[in-house]
Parts: structure tokens; C-alpha cells; sequence
């Protein structure tokens, strides 16, 4: 049976094989570093590797702390595999999400299929679209949860479908979309949207005499792996991204939400540059989401679907739509592109429609060269995309991916009994890449947490004063520190020329990236010397 | 036949003329002093074999004007550019209903009203937000005119 899927799916499955290729080139080198949130997951996979416990002593946890998110664990608890096979290092936490976008492909190739507003060729034009996209290929290169979690909704979406037209209850579509839940904080807002809106289409097929029985027992089923979600509801941890409705009035949370949703449901969120999102480290430089020219096939595509007679499956699609932005609005003050990556399927589902509209008003003597241009805009499409991602990335946003970090974990690992303050005033989750780049032992780690531990699901207030061995990241303390430490460790904004001279600092080291600008300095501190000026200072005074 | 095109031509005057006369805040393409050292700074991240990609990718005025072309056009589609409070949300809801109806009912003549704006738009973007306002009076007028016009013929 297994043989026989292949024959019949071999194009499929051999273009996902060249097209993992792609994904995993250069895999572990771009980005040029791992950003505080990759190594966040890492850290935290290997602590419960080799300890049973996550960074703060708390024993398999429900929810991950890290920083204050309060990441659901699947991912997490997924990169063990991975680090145990491959070690702590950027590929075993980026392959997760390459084969995440890989299963994704078969996903949309089938998902596709089984809607009826194609025709035969058309779930190609889906595929295609999807794994050329440079926003789909930016996250399937980067150690995050959120590939994961819409890869998981979009299978469990998929089953259940597909069983639903036989007029059945995919038990394993339901159990992904539970799955999916545990991912990331988008899909837990957007499952039980979808649950809703599948129950609405399909309740009468479902729920007539013969199937009633069987459809309760996986719905009931199902929800017994909710449970853990139901032990943290009435807990701080499980709300911490609900921050439109959570701070401030009522009011300005709306207007906040409606704001937000605004700005997802725009085509030029999508299709223009720069993308609305003040994180640079959430998309590719100097291009958009999906390629620009692509808005003509999306507009083309979505006039189709409207003028299309309604159906269950363009009930889904445009569901799908809608919906996607809606978690991602409800979770923050700011537009946050990777809150919404859900919308990705849909959205390359009406390209691919316009553009097979497109093509269809081509007269058939045109037909041939129209593929052949439709060719060549992808040929150039697919440069500029190299040219973002390969080119201007490593170089423009390496102070957005924590560029410095693995060398400074390097000069702590040098001098390991040498006291050593980092400064963290403008980067508070510093601490995170430095732990993970050194690979420090995760039960002395956890020691300085015990508070945090007590309290663990109650969302106590985050610290980015972290010991790492004999080294500390908080702020400078200038009173005591060119005196009691050995080594300063700052951004060039955290130490002037001047202060430098003033504390008697010897800089030892810059830390610089392939365009020649420094990230961090180090500095050497010379106590004798400002212990003397100290006190010829007192004697004037 | 007459009447239509009359109408057409009424309409893609009028908006041309607005926009020429009062859309210059962003021009099609930006004094070039202004982002050489930025142009300069991609280009040498580009591998040195790679010197003459750079340069058509980066350098050339076909290039950038492309690029720009493409922003002004894509930046229309924006909802924020319309809406910055309850009101103009509700006007920008209504304007976006009946655009959407009147495309269902005649796309190809709402597409060849609508095309002149979107030009002029592309080539003279503008923030103006009474722009806008102004356009979608003159596209529903003769939309609605060809519906009428068409139903009593």
C-alpha cells in the first residue's frame, strides 16, 4: 500500500526532494546567527535532554516560560529528537522547521486536490507557488515554533476534510488539529475557530443517526487531550498573548484589534515592501512576502472565488482568510507577521486560482509562450529572492539575528574563572544565545531560579539578570564594576571613548561582522589604576 | 457607445488632472543622491564575480524605477492608508462593499474606470487621503450609469 502511494505520488515526492535541497542549503550559516528566541527552544530541549527539567528547574512543563511567552511545549519536546541525533547546534533546531514546510507542500499538493475549484493541473500552480514563496522559505529555514504549528493545523485541516465530503469524522484530523494546539500560540486561537465553522458546515452529515455515535466518541476522545489545557486556563501563563484586550481600556484594545486586522487583511502586507512589521528579524530584506507581481493573480483569483457558487470548499477557503489573522490581532500591540502564518495557504491557493484564470483568457496559439513567460517572471523572482535572502540578509540584519553572541560564549569559555559583566540594556534576552553557544551544564543554570520555580505558571516578572558561570548579564554598574570585575562586555552604544578613558578600560577586542561593523566590544578593566583615582578624587574633595 | 465612452473619458480626465496637479509628494523616482551610499553598501555584499548582477539589480535606473513603480502600486492596496478612526473605517467599509458589488455586476467596465487611478496612482503616489474619496464618486456615477444605461437599452 505504502509502494503504491509512492508510484502513484512520485512527481510530487520527488520535486519535495529538490526542493529540500534548497531549504537546507546553507541551513546553519543563514541567518548568520541564531536569534534569542531559536536559542531560547534549544537551550531549553537540552536542558530537558539532560536533566528532565527546563531552564528554571521546572520538570517536563506544560508551557515553556522562556522570556514570559509561555511557548506551548510540542516543538520543544520535538527538538529532542533532533538534538540528540545532531547536537546543540543551528541545524538541529532549523531542520525541524525544513521538514515541517516539507510535509506542508504534500499537504497543500493534496489539500488542493481535494478542493473542487481546480482543474487537473492546478494543485501543481498551488505547490509551486507555495515552496517559491519568499516568506515560506524564510521560515523554513529558522528554529521556530510556528512552522511547525501550521504545518500540524493544515494536516489535521486536510484529513478531516477529505473525510468529511465521504461524510465521515477523521479521528486523526481532529488529533492533529489538537496537536497543533501545543505548537504555538496562533493555533490555539484558531483551532476552536475552525472547529466552529467545520461544525456549522458539517453537522448534519456528522451528526445524523448512524454516524451520531462514532462522531461523539472522537470529539470526546479528542478533547481528553485538551485536559492539560484545561489544568492551565485559569492560570496567568495561559493568557500572556491576549495583550490587545489585556492592557488599557476596553476601547483602545478594540480600536488596537481592528487596527491589526486592518493591516492583515491588506494585500499590501503581503505584497509590498516594507513589510508593516517593526521586527526586521521577522522577514527578508528589500522583498515582500509573496512576490509583488502575484497581486494581480491574488485580486484576479479572489474575484473568481466570490463570483464562484457557494460550496463547502469555498466556504473553507474564504474561512481560511478571515480567519487566519484574527489569532495574531487579538495578541499584541504591533503587527507581527509570523502571528499569521496560517494565512499563507489560503492565500497561495487564490494566486494559484488567478493565475490558472489568467492563463485560461490566453488564446490558444498564446498558450505556450504565456507558460513560458509565466517561466521566466519565476526565474527572476526566484534571483531576486537569492539576492534578498543570500545576499543583503547575512550583511543588513545581522544585528537583528544576535550577531556576537557565539563570540562572546567563545571569550567566556576562554577565560572561564575570569569575572565578566555583559551588558544587556538593549538586548535583555542576551543571556540566551551566550548559554547555548557555550553549552552551559543545565542543573548549575538552574539554581539561580528558584523563585521563578515556585511560581512557575502564575507568569512571575522576568529577569535579565542571569549568572552564567563566573560571567553576568545585567546592566553597568560603574561605581562597582571597573573595580570588583575583570572584563566589560557592551554594544558600542553602552561604552563612550570617554567613559573608557574615565575608568581607565582597555579595549581588547571588537566583535565585527562581514560588512566591518561592530556589534560588541570588550574591555579590559584596570581596578589598580581606578582604585587610585578613586582616592585622589577623595583627597581634592 | 457614445455615452460610455464619453463617460469613460469624463472620469479618467478628471482623475488624471487631479493627480497631476496635486499628487507630487512622492515622485516616481528619488533624487539619486539621496540613496547612492545605501545602493553602494548592498552592491559590495554582492560576491565580486557577481559585480555586474549587482549592478543591474541595484545601479540601474530601469532597475529602481521598476522597483518603485511596484511600491507605489502595491502601496495602494493598503487599508491603513484610508482608515484612521471609527468614521472613515464605516466610509471605507461602504466604499469597499459596493466596489466589490459593482465589480460582480460589470468587471470588465469597472476594471477600465478603475485603471486610470491605479496608473496615476503608481506614478504619482500620494497619502492624501481625501484622494480617495474623491475618485470613488466618479467610478460609481458612471458605473451605475452604464448599469442604468444598460438596462434601458
Amino acid at each position: 500500500m505504502v509502494f503504491s502511494f509512492f508510484k502513484k505520488h512520485k512527481l510530487i515526492l520527488i520535486f519535495t526532494l529538490i526542493v529540500a535541497i534548497f531549504y537546507s542549503y546553507k541551513l546553519s550559516d543563514i541567518p548568520s546567527s541564531l536569534y534569542a528566541d531559536e536559542t531560547t527552544v534549544g537551550y531549553n530541549a537540552y536542558s530537558i535532554l539532560k536533566t528532565g527539567k527546563d531552564e528554571y528547574g521546572v520538570e517536563l512543563p506544560l508551557l515553556f516560560r522562556l522570556f514570559g511567552a509561555y511557548t506551548p511545549p510540542l516543538f520543544v519536546y520535538t527538538l529532542l529528537g533532533s538534538i540528540s541525533i545532531f547536537g546543540l547546534n543551528a541545524f538541529s533546531l532549523r531542520i525541524v522547521s525544513v521538514l515541517s514546510t516539507l510535509g506542508l507542500i504534500l499537504v497543500i499538493y493534496f489539500l488542493s486536490k481535494s478542493l473542487k475549484l481546480f482543474t487537473n493541473s492546478s494543485p501543481w500552480l498551488v505547490t509551486l507557488v507555495f515552496a517559491t514563496a519568499p516568506w515560506v522559505f524564510f521560515n523554513a529555514r529558522i528554529g521556530y515554533e510556528v512552522t511547525l504549528g501550521y504545518f500540524l493545523f493544515y494536516l489535521g485541516v486536510l484529513l478531516l476534510w477529505q473525510d468529511f465530503k465521504a461524510s465521515k469524522l477523521s479521528f486523526f484530523g481532529l488529533f492533529f488539529l489538537s496537536l497543533s494546539t501545543y505548537t504555538a500560540h496562533t493555533e490555539r486561537y484558531l483551532v476552536p475557530l475552525f472547529f466552529v465553522f467545520f461544525l456549522s458546515v458539517s453537522w448534519k452529515k456528522l451528526f445524523r443517526k448512524d454516524e451520531r455515535s462514532s462522531t461523539l466518541k472522537k470529539i470526546f476522545l479528542v478533547a481528553l487531550t485538551q485536559v492539560p489545557h484545561f489544568y492551565l486556563l485559569f492560570t496567568p501563563s495561559f493568557w500572556v498573548k491576549n495583550q490587545s484586550f489585556a492592557s488599557g481600556s476596553l476601547s483602545s484594545g478594540f480600536w488596537d484589534f481592528i487596527n491589526q486586522l486592518l493591516v492583515y487583511y491588506s494585500p499590501q502586507t503581503y505584497y509590498g515592501t516594507p513589510v508593516p512589521d517593526i521586527n526586521l528579524q521577522h522577514f527578508i530584506p528589500e522583498i515582500s512576502l509573496f512576490y509583488s507581481w502575484q497581486i494581480l493573480p491574488f485580486l484576479v483569483g479572489l474575484f473568481y472565488i466570490l463570483k464562484m457558487k457557494t460550496s463547502p470548499d469555498k466556504k473553507l477557503l474564504l474561512f481560511l482568510l478571515l480567519a487566519s489573522p484574527i489569532p495574531g490581532a487579538f495578541s499584541g500591540h504591533f503587527v507581527s507577521v509570523q502571528r499569521v502564518l496560517p494565512i499563507i495557504v489560503p492565500v497561495v491557493i487564490v494566486v494559484a486560482l488567478g493565475l490558472g484564470q489568467i492563463l485560461r483568457q490566453v488564446p490558444k496559439q498564446f498558450t505556450k509562450l504565456s507558460y513560458v513567460f509565466l517561466g521566466l517572471i519565476t526565474f527572476v523572482s526566484l534571483i531576486l529572492l537569492w539576492r534578498s535572502y543570500f545576499v543583503l540578509l547575512p550583511g543588513q540584519r545581522a544585528v537583528w539575528w544576535n550577531y556576537g553572541a557565539k563570540e562572546i560564549a567563545q571569550f567566556i569559555k576562554e577565560n572561564p574563572n575570569e569575572k565578566i559583566v555583559i551588558d544587556n540594556t538593549r538586548d535583555q534576552a542576551l543571556y540566551s544565545p551566550i548559554i547555548f553557544y557555550l553549552q552551559q551544564d543545565p542543573q548549575e543554570f538552574q539554581k539561580q531560579f528558584t523563585e521563578i520555580k515556585a511560581r512557575y505558571y502564575q507568569n512571575p516578572a522576568f529577569s535579565s539578570t542571569v549568572n552564567i558561570g563566573s560571567a553576568i548579564t545585567r546592566s553597568i554598574n560603574w561605581e562597582t564594576d571597573p573595580l570588583n570585575t575583570s572584563y566589560l562586555i557592551s554594544d558600542p552604544l553602552g561604552i563612550s571613548d570617554d567613559q573608557a578613558k574615565e575608568h581607565f578600560l582597555k579595549k581588547i577586542k571588537e566583535i565585527k561582522d562581514q560588512t566591518g561593523k561592530v556589534h560588541y566590544q570588550i574591555f579590559k578593566t584596570d581596578p589598580q589604576s581606578k582604585q587610585q583615582s578613586n582616592a585622589k578624587a577623595k583627597e581634592k574633595l | 457607445m457614445k455615452i460610455r465612452v464619453s463617460l469613460f473619458l469624463a472620469a479618467s480626465l478628471l482623475i488624471s488632472v487631479l493627480f497631476v496637479l496635486k499628487h507630487k509628494d512622492l515622485p516616481l523616482v528619488q533624487d539619486q543622491s539621496l540613496d547612492k551610499s545605501y545602493t553602494l553598501s548592498k552592491m559590495n555584499l554582492y560576491p565580486p564575480s557577481l559585480y555586474r548582477l549587482a549592478n543591474i539589480i541595484e545601479n540601474r535606473p530601469e532597475s529602481r524605477t521598476y522597483f518603485r513603480l511596484e511600491k507605489n502600486f502595491t502601496d495602494l492596496f493598503s487599508a491603513k492608508k484610508y482608515v484612521d478612526n471609527y468614521v472613515s473605517l464605516a466610509i471605507f467599509a461602504t466604499c469597499l462593499y459596493f466596489l466589490v458589488k459593482i465589480f460582480l455586476l460589470q468587471p470588465k467596465e469597472a476594471l477600465v474606470i478603475i485603471s486610470p487611478s491605479l496608473i496615476a496612482l503608481s506614478l504619482y503616489p500620494t497619502d492624501r487621503l481625501w484622494i480617495l474619496y474623491q475618485v470613488l464618486p466618479t467610478i460609481f456615477y458612471s458605473l451605475w450609469f452604464f448599469h442604468f444605461s444598460k438596462n434601458t437599452n
